[in-house]
């Protein structure tokens, strides 16, 4: 069957009155991150993949979308933490990213979905850069939800370079 | 070369006659939305490319009608003339002509050479006029038509009309009153536009012309008086009967061709406007007989639109639905075999009539996209006589098995690589006649293009009897070159695949080495890319033989479904040779690097997948273990599998959409579960292999 590509969340009317892009937010090892929902195709329970060789090891496998082939990666193992069994609330958020061949559609593993936020381009901070833990690479800012909350703005480039944008085919080395 | 034209003629008619449709419409729109480069381009495109046809293939007359209306588009497109109602018209009715010739010959019989010639000198009636300068002589024009070239002898009437209400307030347009007139008999039509004034004076709506016509034919008064809805007078009408008279209708035409536009020398070379509006009013008096005589005309009978053009997306879209059928088939399947009892027995029978619809359907989907492989052979001869006559050589290009077909997807990609490999031969691998002939070869070079079928597979040989290549100088330059180490000890096939390492094609390859250096290695990469294969064989002094397997589609395939530790992969059935249970007296460890089995007089090397795949799982298995032997190119190597599943024809998904290129891995494929198996790269594998074995080798010597 052919598959288009599934339109993106419809966001909340409300929200398209106040300025600010959309994000939706998850956790990953307790800290909430956020991706543009623009580029969120959809959610889905956690669905059994198929490994594939030469694989970095944080790539979980290919999973079936409908009639697409799609790699999934777990974002705990991207970020170098320790694994977490998969449990009820794991889920798999389907993003669309670019690549040098054209849009990509690729899953990130999760440890539970969270909230939608309107957040204001203006009140993201760039990420500080004296931290030398491996996750500040894959966070373009850190915004503040009402004055409380941290919300770390997941950079998709980066957490998918790795087959975004190199062509060339996996070397044998593993 | 004796080449065949002939077998073009009906590609030609018809993409043609197709592209005239095109013309048709974007005329049309052209009179509705006015003017718009697209539009205007577009038509002089369809012109162009059938005048290029026409006279490729000695359609002569095709050839020179397009001409002329080309000549005409063109000056539309560069601006030097504006469209007007009655140069559409014109140009419309070119179209008729070039379809009624393109029908009768296509059919071989004849066209209207009437109507042609009409339309024609219409066509270069108007290319005379330069709307930049007033014409001063055709006040009066004649228009003949073209109803009856056959002079008549009968009497007529003589009509003089000179409207003398305003336009619109006519019961019917002057037009009209032509065309039905027409009808009557064979009518010449005199305009007199010497009333025409200047454009400040000019009343839009006051008839400012008046006719002379002479009608002939055996016509009574009544007719007349009916065409001017016995209104005589107000069409200020003098009637006055003809006796027999001869009029030289052909000769007159010819002297003046018939007037399209009504030109008046008191128009103002700016005029243009005026020129426009006036000039669809006795236009439109050919037009009509033309198109009327049209209707009358023995329709030359269509042949049969025995193909259509199909978007290729659409028909991936067939393919793919198709796939995911034959998915939920085998999902069916696996529940029906389950069942018992008379339902189920019958069950199993419809799905085994169901399967074999379902095979049929694939395959005429299949089918839909390949095309034969002349398609790309033809563009070959032209280039060789260019190539072969600019370098001073002479090569005759032969092909064979020009009908064998292939996927389209594979056709497009490997047209360059192929342009790439004969060029190449002529260049590095014919030599000079004076060469040849020292040789005791002849004179004529030969290049031998060659397609066929082989083990599923379509193979594509473009062989010479050239210079060959020599394995010392390709060795010497690679070395040079640092490709490979000084001491590395090569064999002759390995050297020859030197020539596909990205390094060696360099311009300074020089051409003495007959080395086919240049872009060798794109040829190659271009090949892998559609999942085929390049070899090359080369004796020194006799020639040499790029051979090219490709996958007949890169679609589907054949799948013997295996279970490595606890994962599935699909192999190609293609390449399967036999399966065989491994028995451990049968392996042989070579210098502890490599496994290989003997089967029967056979040492095959064997690949173990589960340490090939890093399958996790490493628990060794208590049943038996098979080795199913698959061959490539000649080349055979044993894979360790656990066990045999299903055969299935598989949809194969490119992985690298949305992941990445993945060594030895040629696609994935949907299970009926929903699930994914990735699909061997055969030839992958093989190649993979023997490199492991070599990195093996390095870290054993490193440590």
């Amino acid at each position: 069957m052919t598959y288009s590509q599934p339109q993106a969340v419809v966001a909340d009317s409300k929200s398209s009155q106040t300025n600010g892009t959309q994000y939706l937010t998850f956790f990953c090892a307790g800290e909430e991150y956020g991706i543009d929902i623009i580029q969120v195709l959809e959610i889905k329970s956690w669905d059994k993949v198929t490994r594939v060789p030469y694989a970095p090891s944080y790539v979980l496998g290919v999973m079936n979308l409908r009639g697409l082939i799609v790699p999934v990666i777990n974002l705990r193992a991207r970020f170098n933490l320790e694994n977490k069994p998969r449990d009820n609330a794991s889920v798999v958020i389907l993003v669309k990213v670019k690549s040098s061949k054209g849009d990509k559609v690729v899953g990130i593993l999760v440890d539970a979905v969270s909230e939608v936020y309107s957040i204001l381009a203006e009140t993201i901070k760039p990420p500080p850069e004296m931290c030398n833990n491996t996750e500040t690479p894959f966070v373009t800012g850190i915004a503040s939800i009402d004055g409380n909350k941290m919300v770390m703005i997941l950079d998709t480039d980066a957490v998918f370079a790795d087959f975004v944008h190199v062509n060339t085919p996996a070397s044998l080395s593993a | 070369m004796n080449f065949d034209l002939e077998q073009f003629h009906e590609p030609f008619f018809q993409e043609s006659l197709e592209s005239l449709e095109m013309m048709e419409a974007a005329l049309l729109k052209l009179t509705q939305e006015g003017e718009s480069g697209e539009l205007i381009n577009t038509i002089f495109r369809v012109a162009h490319s059938i005048k290029g046809g026409s006279a490729t293939f000695g359609f002569k007359s095709i050839a020179e009608f397009t001409h002329t209306a080309e000549t005409l588009l063109e000056q539309i497109r560069s601006g030097k003339r504006r469209i007007q109602a009655g140069l559409v018209e014109v140009l419309l009715k070119s179209v008729d002509v070039i379809r009624d010739m393109l029908t009768a010959n296509r059919a071989q019989q004849s066209y209207d050479t009437e109507t042609a010639l009409l339309v024609h000198q219409q066509l270069h009636f108007i290319l005379k006029q330069d709307l930049a300068v007033v014409t001063p002589v055709l006040a009066n024009v004649l228009v003949k038509s073209s109803e009856n070239t056959q002079q008549s002898t009968r009497a007529g009437w003589r009509i003089a009309m000179t409207p003398k209400f305003q336009m619109g307030h006519l019961w019917k347009d002057p037009i009209v009153i032509l065309r039905e007139l027409s009808l009557l008999g064979s009518l010449d039509v005199r305009v007199d536009a010497a009333k025409v004034p200047t454009l400040a004076e000019l009343n839009p709506e006051q008839c400012v012309l008046s006719w002379n016509l002479m009608l002939q034919g055996d016509v009574s008064l009544e007719q007349i008086n009916a065409v001017f809805d016995s209104k005589l007078n107000e069409y200020g009408v003098i009637l006055e009967s003809v006796a027999a008279k001869v009029v030289p209708a052909a000769a007159e035409s010819e002297l003046a061709p018939p007037a399209l536009l009504a030109q008046d020398q008191s128009i103002e070379a700016s005029d243009v406007e005026v020129a426009q509006l006036l000039g669809a009013i006795p236009l439109a008096a050919p037009a009509v007989t033309v198109t009327e005589r049209k209707l009358d005309l023995p329709k030359v009978s269509h042949p049969d639109s025995s193909s259509i053009r199909v978007n290729i997306e659409k028909i991936d879209e067939m393919l793919n639905c198709v796939g995911e059928l034959v998915i939920v088939q085998s999902l069916l399947g696996q529940l029906v075999r389950e069942m018992d009892g008379r339902h189920g027995l019958q069950l199993k029978n419809i799905l085994e009539l169901m399967d074999r619809y379902m095979h049929s359907l694939q395959d005429s989907v299949m089918r839909a996209r390949m095309l034969p492989i002349a398609s790309i052979f033809n563009r070959l001869p032209r280039m060789v006589h260019d190539l072969s006559s600019r370098l001073g050589k002479k090569v005759e290009l032969q092909m064979q098995g020009d009908q064998t077909e292939l996927d389209k997807t594979v056709l497009e990609k490997i047209s360059d690589p192929l342009v790439h490999l004969v060029r190449n031969a002529i260049d590095h691998g014919i030599e000079t006649k004076e060469q040849r002939l020292a040789v005791n070869k002849k004179a004529e070079g030969s290049i031998l293009l060659r397609a066929y079928h082989k083990g599923g597979n379509v193979m594509v040989e473009v062989s010479d009897d050239g210079a060959g290549i020599n394995p010392d100088k390709v060795l010497a330059k690679a070395r040079e070159r640092g490709l490979v180490s000084p001491d590395a000890k090569l064999s002759r096939d390995q050297i020859l695949e030197l020539i596909f390492m990205p390094g060696f094609s360099t311009a300074d390859v020089v051409s003495d080495v007959s080395g086919r250096g240049v872009g060798m290695d794109v040829v190659r990469n271009n090949i892998k890319e559609i999942g085929g294969h390049v070899q090359i064989d080369s004796t020194l002094g006799k020639g040499s033989t790029v051979l090219i397997r490709l996958p007949l589609t890169l679609a589907i395939v054949d799948g013997q479904f295996a279970r490595v530790g606890n994962e599935t992969y699909v192999i190609p059935i293609v390449s399967i040779v036999e399966t065989v249970i491994m028995k451990a007296e049968q392996v042989n460890v070579i210098a502890n690097k490599a496994m290989v089995y003997r089967l029967r007089e056979e040492c095959v090397p064997i690949v173990n997948l589960r340490e090939l795949f890093e399958v996790p799982s490493w628990a060794v298995e208590s049943g038996n273990t098979l080795l199913m032997i698959v061959e490539v190119d000649n080349k055979r190597v044993g894979l360790m599998i656990d066990e045999l599943l299903t055969q299935q024809q598989v949809v194969i998904k490119n992985i690298e959409t949305n992941f990445r290129q993945v060594e030895c891995i040629a696609g994935a494929t949907m299970l009926g579960d929903g699930g994914i198996a990735l699909i061997l790269d055969i030839a992958g594998i093989i190649n993979c292999a023997s490199k492991k074995i070599k990195k093996r080798d390095e870290v054993v010597r490193a440590e």
